[in-house]
């Protein structure tokens, strides 16, 4: 669907955005998460045709900026990171003003603006002023004013920010509704927990890098991150803690009663292997699993790196 | 054709704000007050004499009268139009627009002509106060019309010099301040170049009693609308237009004057080049906006972090 290449944006004397590669699939609720002025906002914006890539390339089912730009624009809905609202109009023209943007006009528009603001749950105040709007509605508002010409691509700038816990989650249901109806999301945060109940997958960016990006699994796999091997042994504890410091990936064990935790540097694969020599050595196991990361975490953990000093890691495995 | 979306717009939020009523209140209010005051001078300055007052004697404040109008209007427009493109940049609803596949002249032919709708407005509300001025021997219709052609057309300028200054910016108020420094440059700075040579080129003329060397340099008042505005409205008083008048070796306020050949050949239809120019610059403001449109974003956005933060 989406797909980013080599691509960059220099600002006078400050690069926002370096070699970014990206692909979004159809039907994707990707999450771009990073913290402030890891270049997430000029990322959506180059997408959305607003500001210039210094270099790279960004295409939307195979068509781009350069050739044909309408069909291009057509097949993308896009919310700024401030709401964007009039003072002096009304739910229903703002709607409409919009859709007159996109050349729908008349009746045809009405239907149009008026099934959306169903959407927002909006449905009953189309004279309302915008700017009177609470935040949450506004939100939404912003949001189905993006759909207007139902684009396939949606592009949201952080459009939780500033909502209270209760408009998040109305927020949250309508984009998994929009996302259930086949429209592919792209959402930016700065708070990795709040994306992780809801996308598919993630992209993680740091000062302008991309620094990982797969499904929410694989980016927990491919952060390292050493979450603990959690065991619990209903008998045979003394065989189980024999095996355990014989395997040279474990690192630091300690036990709580017949529950172990286990700090363990091998993979799936060699978890799964130490798992077989202790069923094999009859000793038996209630429970054998490795601990869920915490996504705060691994985000913080992740993107604390530059601070440090130290390497960088690649964008791919 | 389908009315420009943005026009549309622009007009239901205008209808609902109060500041171009305003506006349009201090514009009407300011050109009845002087114009009752100058009335009352008039009718004061025959009673001395003990003359039956002769209504005749207001048709000279016909001119006077449009050059006020002409005046307020460049005090006015500017804080209409500076909000037009920085204000959608101020609530990222140019971001929105910018995001349709809508063509940013469109933009900002809406924005201007928006601006045009209500100048419209404003100078049709001042015809009735100009119309006291003929009230002796009936409306001159033929000049109330050039009036209004030159106010719209000086407005078209203007509209578009505030629209272009607009997008240079994010925030209204520098846009109003870079507006009313152009407009010093455009209206005052050539009449002030042209002004001071004759000044200093009048000592000599009158020792030798000559005239007043200006060459080409009237050419910069190709650049002024005011000026080409007060020559329509001279033209069509008196049937000469006021580089005629320069150019005619006749004494012309105070002085002779002596001009190039080129622009001797132009006086004889110097409002028309004037106009040409007017529109030129203002059609230039409009692509240079919608140009600023496409590209502004970038530079711009440092300047409102900076500001946020
Ligand atoms: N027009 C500009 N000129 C110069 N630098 C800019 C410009 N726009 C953005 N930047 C810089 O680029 C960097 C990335 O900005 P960007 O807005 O993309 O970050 P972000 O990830 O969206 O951050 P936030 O969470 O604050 O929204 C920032 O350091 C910012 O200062
Ligand atoms: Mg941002």
């Amino acid at each position: 669907m989406l797909k980013i290449e080599r691509l960059n944006k220099r600002f006078a004397n400050f690069t926002a955005v370096s070699d970014l590669d990206l692909e979004v699939q159809t039907g994707e609720l990707f999450g771009f998460v990073g913290h402030n002025g890891a270049g997430k906002t000029t990322t959506l914006k180059i997408i959305a045709g607003l500001l210039k890539p210094t270099s790279g390339h960004v295409t939307i089912d195979g068509s781009d900026l350069e050739h044909g730009k309408t069909s291009y624009l057509r097949k993308i809905g896009y919310v700024p990171d401030f709401f964007g609202v009039y003072d002096n109009l009304k739910v229903l023209e703002y709607m409409e003003f919009f859709a007159s943007m996109y050349g729908l006009t008349g009746k045809e528009s009405r239907r149009r603006c008026l099934e959306l603001l169903e959407l927002a749950q909006l449905e009953n105040r189309p004279d309302t002023y915008v700017d009177t709007l609470s935040r949450g509605m506004k939100q939404k508002l912003c949001i189905v004013r993006s759909l207007i010409h139902d684009p396939d691509l949606l592009l949201l700038d952080e459009p939780a920010s500033g909502l209270d816990p209760g408009a998040r989650y109305d927020l949250k249901a309508l984009l998994k509704h929009l996302h259930e109806e086949g429209k592919t999301i792209l959402i930016s945060s700065h708070i990795l927990p709040e994306l992780s109940d809801m996308c598919t997958s993630i992209g993680i960016m740091r000062g302008g890098h991309l620094l990982l990006q797969g499904s929410m699994e694989e980016i927990e796999l491919q952060a390292r991150y050493d979450r603990p091997l959690k065991i619990r042994v209903l008998a045979g504890l003394e065989k189980v803690r024999a095996l355990l410091r014989e395997d040279p990936q474990c690192t630091e064990i300690s036990w709580k009663g017949n529950e172990g935790t286990i700090r363990y540097r091998g993979n799936s694969q060699d978890a799964a292997g130490l798992l077989e020599k202790i069923i094999s050595s009859g000793a038996m196991l209630e429970s054998f699993y490795r601990e869920k990361g915490s996504l705060e975490a691994l985000f913080i953990d992740l993107t604390k790196e530059e601070d440090n000093g130290q390497p960088e890691r690649g964008n791919h495995p | 054709m389908k009315i420009n979306p943005i026009l549309k717009k622009e007009l239901r939020v205008g209808s609902r704000s109060i500041r171009p009523s305003i506006a349009l209140a201090i514009y009407v209010l300011f050109l009845v007050f002087v114009m009752l005051f100058s009335v009352a001078q008039k009718i004061q300055d025959h009673l001395v004499w003990g003359d039956r007052f002769d209504f005749m004697a207001l048709s000279d404040l016909f001119s006077t009268m449009s050059l006020l109008g002409l005046i307020l209007l460049l005090v006015i427009m500017p804080p209409i139009t500076a909000g037009s493109i920085a204000g959608e940049r101020e609530r990222s609803t140019l971001d929105i627009m910018l995001s349709a596949p809508v063509r940013s002249f469109t933009i900002a032919m809406g924005k201007l002509l928006s601006a045009l709708v209500w100048v419209l407005m404003l100078v049709s509300s001042s015809i009735p106060i100009l119309a006291v001025t003929f009230l002796y021997g009936g409306i001159q219709w033929q000049y109330l019309l050039v009036f209004l052609i030159m106010m719209m057309s000086v407005a078209f300028f203007n509209g578009a010099l505030g629209i272009w200054c607009s997008s240079l910016f994010r925030r209204t108020v520098p846009a109003i301040v870079l507006t009313y420094v152009l407009e010093a440059v455009f209206y005052g700075l050539t009449l002030l170049i042209v002004w001071l040579t004759i000044q200093f080129g009048a000592g000599k003329a009158l020792m030798e009693d000559g005239a007043v060397m200006l060459g080409s340099l009237p050419l910069v008042l190709l650049l002024n609308p005011g000026f080409t505005f007060v020559d329509a409205i001279q033209s069509a008083y008196s049937g000469q237009s006021l580089m005629q008048q320069v150019t005619s070796g006749e004494y012309f306020l105070d002085y002779r004057y002596e001009t190039s050949a080129l622009i001797e050949s132009m006086s004889g239809h110097w409002l028309w080049y004037g106009i040409l120019i007017l529109f030129l610059l203002a059609s230039l403001f409009v692509f240079l906006t919608a140009f600023n449109l496409r590209r502004g974003s970038e530079v711009k956005e440092k300047r409102l972090r900076t500001n946020d933060r």
